[in-house]
């Protein structure tokens, strides 16, 4: 197998359909696998809630908890009950499945390619380097922005914002033009990040991977295994860092997107 | 402009910018980048709904282009500005 | 890499992992940890209160204890004034007292002497009687010459 198949072959998703209504079974049945880990873990963790001293896992739950919370109210103006499960959600999920990233890339195609015994079925693991999962995200998260901003402002309000909001009311095409450029930049910012990180890392993995795949042939091997190791550890604690900026990222900009929408301000 | 994130935070609601949203800095560049290919799309679109191609989708790109500038430049001012007020903040938490 | 048909799905399964997480996840443990946090505000500022009162009680101690001071030290200053004021008061009483009988002796002494005198005059008006009658040797009849007499009593 070439180098340009190998790494071809692990980004293509394991689709069935055609055209427009093609499902990426990978990522669909990877991301409801870590939401469903998430409400399990969140259920069964709910069964045994104290109000005294919590346990290690409460603990750490809560922790998060926390974080997300103090980051609504640093972000977020005014009150909103569902700003803070939306961001505790995204942080969550989109960690988990940029997480997938940090399984070393051969493992699960492999054990799915034996399970299967298909050895050329496609599996591509982390939700996350789908445009789909990222996109799906933003659109809903825009939904959000769009909804509040209408039923905080109102109608004519959000109109005002369109018509005078960049440059004042002489040059209203242009405000136009402007506050539709940057409505739709909010969604693709959102979604293009963290698409392209998670991208661009898995293909590093992919290529640390090749070093001692399939560039090593007998005795070189000697030589090209460790720096492979050595340079996937390395790159597994930097990822480990990007994951979760990455997460916390979206999670950050929801919040302050969700939060101008409610500022009546402007 | 009181669009971007946070000035809006701290100019309107009087509330410390918290240090989450510094966070926003290392999305300057994709803030840019997004402002761009929006851009290119809502030109993409009004091209085809005019059927000018391809002087709108130009224009807008251009603008998005300008937005995003301002958008980073805005954004990087918020840094100098609130950099004393957080190390205040910091003492007191 | 196309976008297709999985966003939908994925669109779908966000909102309904929004859902539970609000459900399951947010919503008892925020409850909870709210609960706590109550809790914890509600000790401390119960501790906050019991320093408080207890600090008034402190106060009031003190204050209570200082009119008590006060108090006595006026009770003392008065109880010496009022000693004082019988001392001088019996001082005044004792004096007068004095005078009083001062008086009403030097009064009786008078009232003696002026007596004294009285007697002393009507003796010596009889002895004068007596003494003339023996120079005159005649018979003086005492009742008949008694102006005599007086006026000789008078001059003397």
């Amino acid at each position: 197998m070439g180098t340009v198949e190998y790494i071809q072959h692990h980004l293509t998703n394991n689709t069935i359909g055609e055209g427009f209504w093609t499902f990426n079974m990978d990522t669909i049945i990877v991301s409801f696998l870590l939401g469903a880990l998430i409400v399990f873990v969140a259920a069964r963790l709910g069964k045994q809630l104290e109000t005294g001293t919590p346990g290690g896992f409460q603990n750490f739950v809560e922790s998060i908890l926390d974080f997300v919370a103090t980051n609504v109210r640093d972000a977020f103006p005014g009150h909103n009950p569902l700003i803070a499960p939306l961001a505790l959600t995204i942080f969550i999920w989109v960690w988990l499945m940029n997480f997938m990233d940090l399984i070393p890339v051969d493992l699960l195609p492999w054990l799915f390619q034996l399970i299967t015994g298909d050895s050329h079925a496609y599996l591509k693991v982390v939700p996350t380097t789908d445009l789909n999962t990222t996109l799906a995200m933003a659109f809903t998260v825009f939904a959000l922005i769009l909804y509040y901003n209408i039923k905080i402002k109102g109608v004519w309000g959000f109109t005002k914002v369109f018509l005078f909001h960049p440059f004042g009311k002489f040059f209203v095409p242009f405000n136009i033009v402007m506050t539709l450029i940057e409505e739709v930049s909010k969604p693709l910012s959102l979604a293009l990040r963290l698409f392209g990180n998670m991208f661009a890392g898995e293909l590093v993995f992919l290529l640390i991977a090749l070093i001692g795949g399939t560039l090593a042939v007998g005795a070189a091997a000697l030589f090209w295994a460790p720096l492979q190791v050595l340079l996937d550890l390395g790159w597994l604690i930097f990822h480990l860092l990007v994951i979760t900026l990455q997460a916390f990222i979206f999670m950050v900009l929801t919040i302050v997107y969700l939060g101008m929408a409610h500022d009546e301000g402007h | 402009m009181s669009d971007t994130p946070n000035s809006q935070n701290n100019e309107q609601q009087n509330k410390a910018p918290g240090a989450a949203a510094n966070y926003l800095m290392l999305s300057a560049g994709s803030i840019f980048t997004s402002m761009l290919v929006a851009g290119f799309l809502v030109g993409y679109f009004l091209d085809e709904l005019f059927d000018t191609r391809p002087i709108l989708m130009l224009a807008c790109a251009l603008l998005g282009f300008i937005g995003g500038i301002q958008k980073v430049i805005l954004l990087t001012q918020r840094l100098d500005h609130y950099q004393p007020e957080k190390g205040k903040n910091d003492q007191e938490s | 890499m196309s976008i297709n048909a999985t966003l939908l799905i994925q669109i779908i399964a966000f909102v309904l992992l929004i859902w539970f997480v609000n459900k399951v996840l947010w919503g008892p443990l925020s409850k909870l940890m709210e609960e706590r946090q109550k809790k914890i505000a509600d000790g401390l500022s119960a501790a906050e209160k019991g320093k408080h009162e207890l600090e008034l009680a402190e106060q009031k101690a003190k204050e209570v204890l200082k009119d008590a001071k006060a108090q006595a030290q006026n009770v003392l200053s008065q109880a010496e004034k009022r000693g004082s004021e019988i001392v001088e008061d019996a001082k005044v009483k004792a004096t007068e007292e004095a005078d009083r009988i001062k008086a009403s002796a030097q009064a009786e002494i008078e009232q003696e002497v002026s007596r004294a005198r009285e007697q002393l005059r009507k003796e010596v008006a009889t002895i004068a009687v007596s003494g003339a009658e023996k120079i005159l040797t005649k018979e003086v009849n005492a009742a008949a010459h008694s102006d005599m007499l007086d006026a000789l009593v008078k001059q003397i």
